[in-house]
C-alpha cells in the first residue's frame, strides 16, 4: 500500500469514526476503477458490525481537493444508500453537502 | 513550444513564461462557464428536445455538457433525470432539490441503483467528440451495465464538412472581471478549441480537443457492442443519433 493510501485511509478512517463515534470499523478494500465514461475513481470500504461505508475519490481539474461520495449499504439492503458528498483537501475530509435522499 | 494543439495568436500566448497553459480547461471556472455556454447545441432547443423525446417514466441518465437550469427545469417537469458530473464546478446552479440526483462516478450509481437500471442514456451537446476511436468503443461497451435491456442511447455528433466551412476562428466574451478570447479550428478530423484569458492576477490559455465522426462510423462502431443505430435528425450544423441496446 503506498503512502498516499495509507494516507487517505487514516484521513477516511478519523472521519468516519467521528460519524459514527460508537461503531469500530475495520478496513475492507482499496481499488481505482474506470467508471462507464472513462473517468477513475479510488475507492475505500470500511466495515463495522452496523454497516459497511463506501467512501470513493474523484480528482478535480483544479486540483486544490478531490470530490469524496460517501455511501453506506446495512445489512437489511443489497445497495448501497448515499450519505453525503465531501472535499478532501490537505489530508482532511470535510462535508461538502448532506443528501436527502436518492 | 510543445505539441499542444494551440494555434494561431492562442499558441502565440501560451509560448510565453507568464502564461499559464491548461490542460484541464475545467480547471478555470471562467473557462469552463465560456465552454459550457459556447458548446449549446447551435440550432437545437435543448429543452424542447427533451421534452419531446423523453417519457416521464422513463429513467434517464445524463453525462456531459448539460446546463444547471436545463436539469432544473426538466426535473421540476416530474422528469426522472439523473446526473454523473465529476467536475464539482460543472454543478453548480443544480438546485439542493435535485443534488440527489447528482453523481461523481457511473460506478456510484450502480451501487445504489444497481445494474441495467436507465431507459435512456442522454449525452448532450457533442460530449461524444471528447472520445477518441479507442475510447469510444469502451464506451459503448461500457455503458451496456447502465442500460435497460430495451434501453436506449441519444447523442449528437458536428457535422464535419459543415464545421470546415464555418468555423469560428476569434471570438470574445466579457465574463466577471475579464475578456475570453476563443476560437476553433478544424484540424484533419479533429475539432480544436482554444481559449485565452487576462484578468489583473492571472493570464492562461486553455484547450479542448474533440474529434469528428461520421455518422456511419459510429454507427459502424456501435454495432460492435451491439447497438441498432438511427438517425433522428440531420441539420446543417449537428446531426442527432439514437441507438438501441440488443440483447
Amino acid at each position: 500500500m503506498d503512502e498516499k493510501v495509507v494516507k487517505l485511509k487514516a484521513s477516511c478512517l478519523s472521519f468516519i469514526e467521528t460519524l459514527f463515534p460508537e461503531e469500530h470499523f475495520e478496513f475492507v478494500e482499496h481499488t481505482i476503477l474506470p467508471d462507464a465514461f472513462g473517468k477513475s475513481g479510488t475507492h475505500l470500504t470500511f466495515k463495522s458490525d452496523e454497516r459497511e461505508l463506501k467512501l470513493s475519490f474523484v480528482d478535480q481539474a483544479h486540483s486544490r481537493f478531490e470530490r469524496v461520495f460517501l455511501a453506506e449499504k446495512t445489512p437489511e439492503s443489497p445497495f448501497f444508500s448515499r450519505m453525503m458528498e465531501a472535499t478532501y483537501e490537505d489530508g482532511q475530509l470535510y462535508i461538502h453537502h448532506v443528501l436527502k435522499s436518492d | 513550444m510543445d505539441d499542444r494543439p494551440l494555434f494561431g495568436p492562442f499558441a502565440r500566448k501560451g509560448s510565453y513564461s507568464r502564461v499559464q497553459v491548461f490542460d484541464h480547461l475545467f480547471a478555470d471556472d471562467r473557462f469552463t462557464a465560456l465552454y459550457q455556454e459556447v458548446a449549446i447545441l447551435p440550432e437545437v432547443d435543448e429543452l424542447m428536445l427533451y421534452r419531446r423525446y423523453l417519457q416521464k417514466e422513463d429513467r434517464v441518465l445524463v453525462h456531459g455538457n448539460f446546463s444547471a437550469t436545463l436539469f432544473n427545469t426538466l426535473c421540476a417537469e416530474g422528469y426522472d433525470l439523473y446526473l454523473v458530473e465529476s467536475e464539482l464546478t460543472r454543478i453548480a446552479g443544480i438546485a439542493d432539490l435535485y443534488l440527489h440526483r447528482v453523481y461523481g462516478l457511473s460506478n456510484e450509481v450502480v451501487d445504489v441503483m444497481g445494474s441495467h437500471a436507465f431507459n435512456k442514456i442522454i449525452l448532450p451537446g457533442t460530449t461524444i467528440a471528447r472520445y477518441s476511436r479507442g475510447e469510444l468503443l469502451l464506451f459503448f461497451r461500457n455503458i451496456r451495465h447502465l442500460l435497460a435491456t430495451d434501453g436506449q442511447l441519444l447523442i449528437s455528433i458536428h457535422n464535419a464538412d459543415y464545421l470546415r466551412q464555418n468555423v469560428q476562428p476569434i471570438a470574445s466574451r466579457r465574463m466577471e472581471d475579464c475578456t475570453l478570447f476563443y476560437g476553433q479550428k478544424v484540424d484533419r478530423d479533429r475539432l480544436i478549441f482554444n481559449t485565452y484569458l487576462k484578468s489583473a492576477s492571472d493570464e492562461k490559455v486553455g484547450y479542448v480537443v474533440e474529434h469528428l465522426y461520421e455518422t456511419d462510423t459510429l454507427f459502424e462502431f456501435a454495432k460492435l457492442s451491439r447497438y441498432r443505430g438511427r438517425t433522428l435528425y440531420a441539420g446543417k450544423s449537428i446531426s442527432i443519433l439514437e441507438f438501441d441496446k440488443i440483447g
